[in-house]
């Protein structure tokens, strides 16, 4: 898994130059162009989510896709809000100002945290608790296999070939004696 | 055991109950009769079942000797007042421990042993009396037995008995059906050559043998004592080799005048010289012959000094080399003996001769070289000597006796075998002044008797030329020797017998069972006995053993045999640990159970010969394992997962924490822009 990680994370980093190039340009720089008061309310209220980014060593970015969407809800509000009634940068200047802006914001950033936390320590438990029942599985399995077919069938197919000159060399050896 | 006996209880009972043969006689273990006791066993007291009013009685070979059953046929057919009449054989239960022993019932005579002992002394019998009485009761049924190629073997004083009653008296030979013909022989009773031999060895002999005992017989009554009672029998043989056997025999005693001539004939040392029945017969009819004088070995100018005696002739020279095998091959090789026969003997073809056969001694190595050696020299010095070997002087044709005695004995085998893988009899042959053509098919037989010999394996060896050149002998195993088998059909029935005992063996076959198979039931496959003994496969062994014994089971009609099934099934183990699959195992064993139960040999053959579920074994076997590879190969991912929970968190409980977040986030905006659209 690590190394399938490894190898999503070169994949990513080797694009992620060139897709942050391509997503500044053709969808920051249009934004601010052209929505600028909702750019602005986005690049002040993803500001968590920027920096989860940043600090973030791992090249899968996990703390980032996590307080991302949650980032993105607590935003979401106020900018439609904007779009309903007035999307100007004065609108977007109020709002800002507004400290419930900030405490939905960042409050739904750090619920993203939360996640980011929690979760993953829940997940392994439950994954150890998965795999080791089909641990216990196949240890049953296996033992109902030797069972049925003896301890030979754990034998490598050397220790097979051995087993069966041994036992050959000792039948002959009885029918020397007779 | 399809045997022509039975009897109610005697296995239970101690054999005190009568044993009945063949539903013809009963013979009657409580009464003995210690008088007619014979060389081969006990006799007892038998009578007919129905119709016979005479008398008879039984012997029963104790098995210590080989039986004569060759000859029994042709005896049975004899009903001549001078010779004891045999009734009836065959072999039945005898003893609380259920062994079996070979009877052979005889009319009892009607008057007494004629001598005790050979040493009894008694007055001498008048010559008109040995003339009336004994050659006219006796000579008629040598005439008799030699007519149909018979011989008694047995002639002695004491096996001779009284006839008295029906208004005479006259004589009558014992028996002669319990034991090979001069096995119980004393050996003054024999011709020196006969007399050189081992008594087992000394074949089947000729009626001119007969006559020459029933002269010896006829000195001692005309004496009414042993002549030779102070003299040992090599003491003696030396005599009659130096003297002639009528000079050694007479010695300084005075012998009736109208014996002299019969005497003399009947036991010249020559056999071309010894008068046959028709002399004898001439001078029973009252025509008179100038009496013979016996022919003296050739003596020679000086005597040869070996082993710290004075030769003067071959045939003493020759008895003297095989005793001292060792010395003898020095003098043979130093050449000295070459130089007596050629000067003191003046044989120089005889000198030739032996100088071929001490060279013609190839293969082998040390002492077997050199007994080998010696033993040919010996045979080229005295050809019509039996063939001596080591500590072992047999005719040719008794070889086969021999041998049995041997092996009945433990004693002995080796010298015999090696008799026959050195082809002295066929080198006996080569060297007879006689008889070549008559030969020939005896050096063919001992030929092909060295190729079964030499053959590696069980089924061959010593003990198949045992079985072979004796076709009558039961089966010696150890096994079964008890139940005397003389055919593959009795040997099922007397393992089916020794099966049930407390002290079997492990195996229920030997080299004497296989070689016994082989030699009495030849329809079998000689790969089947290789087999037995070269493969290392146990099972293939135990299956080539039952293929065997299944094959007489069927082809001979024998009746089940559950304990045989069972003894063998605890061979079986290999064959069901061929199979992998335990349930499978047991499955087969079950099967091989109630196979046993049922007694069938075949039905047990097939249990452990089912290719298909051998072939089906093997491959669940072969998908098993790789399953378990399979398991294993995943447990231990699983292991080495489970023991990095740091990573789970960090790359499933990442993604799974982002998934989540996502789902929320997604499910959020979805509610918000819902209620965007509704305001």
């Amino acid at each position: 898994m690590a190394k399938r990680s490894d190898g999503r994370s070169r994949k990513q980093s080797g694009g992620g130059g060139g897709g942050g190039v391509a997503f500044f340009v053709f969808v920051v720089v249009p934004a601010a162009v052209f929505a600028a008061p909702t750019a602005l309310l986005f690049a002040v209220g993803l500001v968590p989510t920027f920096v989860a980014a940043i600090i973030d060593r791992d090249p899968d970015k996990s703390a980032p896709m996590t307080v991302g969407p949650l980032n993105l809800c607590g935003i979401l509000p106020f900018t439609m809000e904007m779009w309903r009634h007035n999307h100007t940068l004065t609108e977007a200047t109020r709002l800002l100002g507004d400290p419930f802006t900030w405490m939905v914001m960042y409050g739904a950033a750090a619920l993203g945290w939360v996640f980011y936390y929690m979760i993953p320590p829940m997940v392994t438990g439950f994954e150890v608790v998965r795999w080791q029942s089909r641990i216990d599985s196949l240890k049953s399995k296996k033992v109902s296999l030797i069972e049925e077919w003896g301890p030979e069938v754990t034998f490598s197919d050397e220790a097979l070939v051995r087993q069966q000159q041994e036992a050959a060399a000792s039948a002959a050896n009885a029918a020397a004696r007779r | 055991m399809p045997s022509d006996s039975h009897t109610a209880d005697a296995g239970k009972d101690g054999a005190q109950e009568p044993v009945t043969l063949g539903d013809r006689f009963e013979i009657l273990p409580s009464q003995s009769i210690p008088a007619l006791d014979g060389v081969a066993g006990p006799a007892f007291a038998a009578r007919a079942v129905r119709g016979r009013k005479a008398e008879c009685f039984a012997i029963i070979c104790s098995g210590q000797l080989p039986p004569r059953i060759d000859a029994t046929t042709m005896l049975l057919t004899i009903d001549n007042p001078g010779l004891i009449r045999f009734l009836d054989q065959g072999v039945i239960p005898w003893g609380p421990d259920g062994s079996r022993r070979l009877a052979m019932v005889f009319e009892r005579p009607l008057g007494r042993r004629l001598r005790a002992t050979l040493d009894a002394v008694a007055d001498p019998m008048p010559e008109d009396q040995i003339q009336r009485t004994v050659m006219h009761s006796l000579v008629p049924v040598l005439k008799e037995l030699a007519g149909r190629g018979i011989t008694h073997g047995s002639i002695r004083p004491t096996n001779l008995f009284l006839r008295e009653g029906g208004g005479g008296t006259g004589l009558s030979f014992g028996e002669c059906a319990s034991t090979p013909p001069g096995i119980g022989q004393p050996a003054v009773f024999e011709t020196i050559e006969r007399a050189m031999s081992e008594p087992a060895g000394r074949g089947t002999g000729s009626p001119a043998d007969d006559l020459f005992a029933f002269a010896v017989t006829l000195m001692f009554l005309a004496f009414g004592r042993n002549p030779v009672q102070d003299l040992d029998d090599e003491a003696l043989l030396a005599a009659r080799i130096e003297r002639g056997t009528y000079a050694a025999l007479v010695g300084g005693v005075r012998i009736p005048t109208n014996l002299i001539e019969p005497l003399r004939g009947l036991l010249i040392d020559d056999p071309k010289q010894r008068w046959g029945l028709n002399q004898l017969d001439l001078w029973i009819s009252g025509r008179r012959l100038s009496p013979k004088q016996a022919q003296l070995l050739k003596r020679a100018s000086r005597p040869l000094e070996f082993a710290g005696q004075d030769c003067w002739h071959c045939r003493g020279l020759a008895r003297l080399l095989v005793r001292n095998g060792g010395a003898a091959a020095i003098l043979i090789d130093n050449g000295e003996l070459d130089r007596w026969l050629r000067r003191g003997l003046s044989e120089d073809v005889l000198a030739e001769s032996v100088a071929l056969a001490a060279d013609g001694t190839v293969g082998g190595a040390g002492k077997t070289v050199i007994d080998r050696k010696v033993a040919r020299v010996a045979m080229t010095l005295d050809p019509s000597a039996p063939i001596r070997y080591r500590d072992k002087s047999v005719m040719p044709d008794g070889l086969a006796v021999a041998l049995a005695d041997a092996f009945l004995r433990r004693d002995g085998v080796q010298p015999l075998a090696e008799i026959v893988a050195w082809q002295l009899p066929a080198f006996w042959a080569g060297i007879q002044a006689e008889g070549g053509a008559e030969l020939v098919p005896m050096v063919q037989a001992f030929d092909t008797l060295r190729g079964l010999l030499e053959k590696a394996g069980t089924g061959f060896g010593i003990e198949r030329v045992l079985y072979e050149m004796n076709p009558y002998l039961h089966c010696l195993s150890p096994i079964v020797i008890d139940y005397r088998a003389t055919s593959a059909a009795e040997l099922l029935t007397a393992l089916e017998a020794a099966a049930g005992r407390r002290d079997r063996t492990r195996d229920p076959f030997d080299r004497h069972i296989i070689a016994f198979i082989a030699s009495r039931h030849r329809h079998l496959d000689d790969a089947l006995f290789i087999l037995l003994t070269t493969s290392a496969d146990p099972v293939r062994t135990i299956a080539a053993m039952l293929t065997i014994l299944a094959d007489i089971q069927s082809r001979f009609a024998v009746g089940p045999l559950p304990a045989l099934c069972q003894w063998l099934s605890t061979l079986m183990e290999p064959a069901f640990m061929r199979f992998h699959n335990r349930p499978h195992r047991e499955i087969a064993r079950r099967q091989v159970e109630k196979a046993a139960t049922d007694g069938k040999l075949v039905t047990l053959l097939r249990c452990i010969d089912d290719p298909e579920a051998i072939s089906k074994d093997a491959t669940g076997f072969a998908a098993a394992r790789r399953k378990h590879k399979a398991i294993v190969n995943e447990t231990e991912k699983l292991r080495d997962i489970i023991s990095k929970p740091d990573e789970i968190t960090e790359t499933t409980g990442r993604q799974v924490a982002a998934i989540i977040a996502c789902v929320v986030g997604v499910l959020v905006a979805a509610v918000l822009c819902l209620m965007f659209l509704v305001k």
